[in-house]
């Protein structure tokens, strides 16, 4: 009897280890602690991305401009890419125009000067910073030659909005070559990690022979000290649902919990005060697929070791028809099953490209968060 | 046995309720219409930028079959043809989006206004027929009055 329920015991311990410990792994339902404020320079905030977690980074790039100095977009990235029509409300866009012309048959894409007139038209509305304050940001961009998920036209163009946009050419960075083989495929691309270069595959991480942090990193920041070793700091999670409206991040595509880097020279109470530099994942790459992979084997956190950078990883999340606040036939397009960054407007977000957008508010949150300024 | 005034209260209570549920209705069919009506518009608007944007690759596609090598005229061919497959393709898809989205949004309004009218013709009825007959019997109005109690 008393070994019976000794087992029981035992077994029922385990078993909520086990959850507890699946939850931390995975980002799930266990709560982390709140975002907290380290020493960090307001003026210095930067964002990068892959993919969806690119088209990301140029929402937030353009739609705070005033506090964003900087941004890196790789293998992604044309702000206002599905955006059909504008209205009173927000924007009309479509996921077939994200699979469509936006990933896979740029002939379909509109002029730049669409797009321009797009940025231009929700400026006006006060939806997003005034685009001229993009002149001072520096930007870089990289496509790979055999990424077969989003077509490198389609990042060319983004960079061609860049320039309409009044961002001077010496700021722009565009590499789409000298890679060995036959180019990158659909990655974040680094020197030792990964999969093969041409790899269009999970993780999405590929060994290139290429330091794309710290390219990316250098043309924001200028020139940098070399990279640790073995980053020294540590990372931190946190709760992502407070930033989430109704505290509802699974049906806002977003994860409970998000990771930030924070390298020893940026902890609180630090005699200087650090960059933020925010680095976005791409479709299938949250830490509910690739547990710690993403924000541990970029290569940033080396490069933010010696240069009092802090990282900070928001995550994504894989939203079902069953997590969405309402279910319709119209629930089929809010879904994200892939848990990508929303730049199609799913969730029935009509704002996803401004500040008023429920993730880059949320993302802006936590920057303001990092850096003091907010809650 | 019958209260005049509970009859003719009760009846014209009723009627106001019905008439209130059908102008309830009447509006959300015109929405309805509105939407279905929007959506028609930006789905012409559409299709007629596809049909430039057909129109403007036809015209600026240089002709490659002048070219002496025969297989890069071959090779040009088969681009071409995939490009215009895959164009096609997407701009189904699109118009096969805007036209779910449309539908999807007037059945809404519809299913949404239907549902509610139901619940207030369950109101009006609970209201106009009590569940205790007043002392000296209770006369239903005619509209919905049960045969039983003729």
């Amino acid at each position: 009897m008393s070994i019976s329920s000794g087992y029981r015991f035992v077994r029922h311990t385990a078993m909520a280890l086990l959850v507890v410990a699946a939850g931390w792994y995975g980002g799930g339902a266990w709560a982390a602690d709140p975002l907290g404020p380290f020493p960090v320079d307001s003026a210095q905030v930067s964002v990068s991305g892959i993919s969806s977690g690119a088209f990301m980074a140029n929402q937030l790039h353009i739609a705070h401009s005033a506090g964003i100095v900087g941004a890196g977009l790789i293998a992604g990235g044309l702000y206002g890419c599905t955006v059909d029509s504008v209205s009173e409300d927000g924007v009309f866009a479509l996921a077939s125009l994200a699979v469509g012309p936006c990933m896979s048959v740029p002939t379909l894409l509109r002029p730049v000067d669409f797009y321009a007139q797009l940025t231009a038209d929700l400026a006006a509305k006060g939806w997003i910073d005034p685009p001229s304050n993009l002149a001072r940001s520096r930007v870089y961009v990289f496509t790979g030659q055999a990424d077969k998920v989003v077509n490198s036209k389609t990042v060319e163009l983004g960079t061609s909005l860049y320039r309409t946009l009044g961002v001077p050419g010496s700021h722009v960075k565009f590499r789409d070559q000298d890679l060995p083989g036959a180019g990158a495929g659909h990655s974040w691309v680094t020197e030792n990690f990964g999969n093969a270069c041409d790899a269009n595959a999970k993780p999405f991480i590929n060994d290139c022979r290429y330091d794309q942090a710290k390219e990316l990193l250098q043309t924001i920041y200028g020139p940098l000290q070399p990279p640790a070793v073995q980053p020294a700091g540590r990372i931190v999670a946190f709760d992502q649902t407070e930033f989430a409206p109704g505290k509802a991040a699974a049906a806002n595509g977003l994860l409970d919990t998000g990771y930030l880097y924070v390298p020893k020279v940026c902890e609180p109470g630090a005699a200087e005060p650090c960059r933020l530099h925010v680095a976005l994942h791409g479709c299938l790459q949250s830490a509910e697929v690739l547990r710690d992979e993403f924000y541990t084997k970029i290569g940033v956190n080396e490069w933010a070791d010696t240069n009092r950078i802090v990282v900070l990883y928001p995550q994504a999340h894989a939203t079902s028809v069953a997590e969405l606040s309402s279910q319709d036939f119209l629930s089929l397009f809010d879904t994200n099953l892939q848990g990508c960054w929303n730049w199609w407007g799913y969730a029935g977000d009509k704002q996803f490209l401004t500040k008023r957008g429920v993730q880059v508010g949320a993302i802006w949150s936590m920057v303001q968060r990092v850096t003091g300024q907010g809650n | 046995m019958v209260d005049p005034s509970l009859s003719v209260d009760g009846g014209f209570g009723f009627l106001s309720d019905l008439i209130g549920i059908q102008m309830r209705n009447m509006e959300a069919i015109r929405q309805a219409q509105q939407k279905m009506l929007e959506g028609i518009g930006v789905l012409a608007k559409r299709q007629t930028e596809i049909i430039e944007g057909i129109m403007r690759r036809s015209v600026a596609e240089p002709t490659a079959v002048t070219s002496p090598d025969i297989r890069s005229v071959v090779s040009h061919q088969i681009e071409s043809l995939k490009t215009t497959i895959l164009e096609n393709q997407a701009n189904s898809n699109i118009l096969s989006e805007m036209t779910a989205r449309n539908s999807g949004e007037v059945a809404n309004i519809l299913q949404s206004r239907m549902m509610a009218a139901l619940d207030e013709f369950k109101a009006a009825v609970d209201h106009a027929i009590p569940d205790k007959p007043s002392v000296g019997g209770f006369v239903a109005p005619a509209a919905v009055q049960p045969t039983s109690r003729s």
